[in-house]
């Protein structure tokens, strides 16, 4: 296990540093000098050149780049704001809190409330519960997030004040915008899961643990979920991303000083430091997280973690089969 | 997986496979009323110059924010426009960014996926690690970086938002190409000196282009919402174009006194995607029998 563990780890680290090549390269090519963003359409030609020469603006494309990488992860330091000159490590430290808490409990709920969902509507497939699971579901991934997020903030803030209308200085405001924001990670998970239930129901170990009279509850917690968890675990992590970017436009709604209204502030001004440098960071804690659900895989399936092992380690994982359901 | 089920039916006359597929859609209720519905916003996409009640661009401020009545269905929003009119033209907009953004990625996914998936060895290896690089950073944050660059507008927003596709759509080809390629049709044709190309798209991609239609279908009504998310952020399309992410961005500082104006684009983009949903899911049904029962 160790060994897929180092061999997952090391296989990231190039990843993170194409990701910032790549954001670095997309924003280089950003209309406008930063220069003149700094200090204004007035400043002197003089003075444009002294700050260029300063930032290195005037170096090649490449120089440019490898500054920007020793800057960001060595120093990590991902260079200031063009409009407010605060370094962006700075905001991005005093925003994260919010943020990861939007993006978590989006990841928590929809686990929580997504996979019961799917799996009860597998269990009574056909009948009206499922129907209206799945009809459920389906709304929920239909719906925009942050028109629900309006229409929702109208009718409980704006029309009946029962919760804030306005940031999340209590714990109320915190209500809206994580439901919000996991609606549609609760329903892309109910349908995964109910999916993924349904192919592994009618297998024979199933049908065996049926014969044998166990309880409903006991062949679905312990036969058929373990083995359809694999798709299950995939949706969470693709649907952190999802939350991760939905924070941008659910904060902007509810007025969440995190890190998606830093990077619409970024927009409006056009202050591509601000861009350029958040994306990446939200982009390596994506990778991060992918990295969690590559070994969570590795635990919960073994044959993935065979295939990382030795070649002799290989023929007994698949000798021994695995879990117990297999047996 | 029709193999199989055209296998066990015993038929002596063998009915074309798609045919079957398309005889399992129709079955399906609510695949059949989400085709409906696209059909129907395809027309009012199509046909919007002919169909507006109202002009759409025209101001006049001697209407401004009525309320819905009979002369303006949905209301007019602060400049008198009629939003009846305009939500149909958004049609237009919202459903050509959706169309033509999974088109984009389409092409060059299969592209991508056939090169990879045929030829194997170090392009393959160099296509995935882009892949890689390209799906470690989150959708929309990626639609950001390129809308930066682009400016908005509705080309460059198909392009923001196509790119992040791409990566799903090639690893899906490729996948199904690497279950292709070592079977006997295959084989046959290398031996009887098949160009590559046409081996590539003209015998293998048909057989391995399902899931990539199912998901394609899916997709659709994500990328709208993702238009209409970065409309909302002052990127994609803007104002006064009437795409409807762009209406419900300019509805909203008034939504507490004219909250129609940002209601109704938001129901037609829901219901929308609502139907493009059904739909896909009854196209995945059909195509794959195999998880219905």
């Amino acid at each position: 296990m160790s060994r897929y563990v180092i061999k997952r780890i090391l296989l990231i680290i190039p990843v993170v540093l194409l990701v910032a090549v790549v954001i670095f390269t997309i924003m280089y090519f950003c209309p406008g000098d930063p220069a003149v963003l700094i200090l204004g359409s007035g400043a002197s030609a003089e003075d444009l050149n002294i700050l260029r020469e300063s930032m290195g603006l005037n170096d090649p494309f490449l120089v440019q780049l490898g500054n920007y990488l020793i800057d960001v992860f060595i120093h990590f330091d991902l260079g200031n704001s063009y409009t407010t000159g605060i370094p962006v490590v700075t905001e991005l430290l005093e925003r994260f809190s919010k943020t990861l808490v939007l993006a978590l409990s989006a990841i928590i709920i929809e686990v929580v409330v997504g996979i019961p969902l799917g799996m009860m509507a597998a269990r009574h497939r056909g009948k009206w519960l499922d129907r209206l699971c799945m009809v459920i579901a389906l709304v929920g991934i239909s719906v925009p997030a942050f028109w629900l997020g309006l229409q929702l903030l109208l009718v409980f803030s704006l029309n009946l004040g029962w919760l804030p209308a306005y940031g999340v200085s209590s714990w109320q405001g915190w209500i809206l915008p994580i439901f919000v924001n996991s609606l549609r990670g609760i329903a892309t998970m109910a349908r995964q899961a109910r999916s993924s239930m349904l192919e592994v129901i009618h297998s024979d170990y199933v049908v065996t643990a049926r014969a044998k009279g166990l309880t409903e509850r006991k062949i679905m917690m312990s036969y058929a979920l373990p083995n359809a968890l694999i798709p299950l675990i995939q949706t969470m992590g693709s649907s952190f991303g999802q939350a991760l970017g939905g924070t941008v436009i659910i904060e902007n709604v509810f007025s969440i000083a995190g890190i998606g209204q830093y990077i619409v502030k970024g927009i409006v001004n056009r202050d591509y430091a601000v861009i350029r440098s958040t994306v990446i960071v939200l982009s390596i804690a994506f990778s991060l997280v992918m990295l969690l659900v590559d070994l969570a895989f590795g635990f919960v399936d073994p044959r993935i973690k065979a295939q990382y092992a030795g070649s002799g380690k290989r023929l007994r994982a698949r000798g021994k089969g695995g879990r117990k359901a297999y047996v | 997986m029709n193999g199989q089920t055209n296998g066990t039916r015993h038929k002596v006359k063998k009915q074309s496979q798609t045919r079957e597929i398309m005889g399992r859609l129709f079955q399906s209720k609510t695949a059949v009323a989400g085709l409906i519905i696209i059909a129907l916003y395809l027309l009012v996409a199509i046909f919007a110059d002919f169909i507006t009640p109202h002009s759409i661009s025209e101001m006049d401020l001697s209407v401004r924010n009525l309320s819905p009545s009979s002369e303006h269905w949905f209301g007019t929003d602060d400049f008198g426009r009629d939003i009846f009119s305009r939500v149909l033209y958004g049609t237009r907009y919202s459903l050509g960014l959706g169309l033509g953004s999974v088109g984009l990625a389409l092409i060059a996914g299969i592209i991508l996926g056939c090169i990879s998936g045929f030829f194997g060895g170090w392009i393959e290896e160099i296509i995935l690690r882009i892949c890689d690089v390209m799906q470690a950073i989150p959708g929309i944050l990626l639609a950001i970086a390129i809308s930066m660059v682009l400016g908005s507008g509705f080309v460059n927003t198909i392009i923001a938002i196509g790119i992040g596709r791409i990566p799903l759509n090639c690893r899906m080809v490729r996948a199904q190409f690497l279950g292709q390629r070592k079977l006997e049709y295959v084989e046959a044709a290398q031996a009887t000196n098949c160009p590559k190309t046409k081996l590539m798209f003209i015998h293998i991609l048909p057989n391995a282009i399902s899931p990539l239609i199912v998901n394609t279908t899916m997709g659709v009504g994500g990328m709208i919402m993702m238009a209409a998310g970065l409309s909302f952020i002052n990127l994609g399309v803007q104002p006064p174009l009437p795409e409807w992410g762009a209406m419900m961005s300019a509805a909203r500082d008034a939504i507490r006194y004219y909250p129609y104006q940002l209601l109704f684009p938001g129901l037609a983009m829901a219901l929308l995607v609502l139907s493009l949903n059904l739909f896909g899911d009854g196209l995945r049904d059909a195509l794959d029998p195999k998880l219905k029962d």
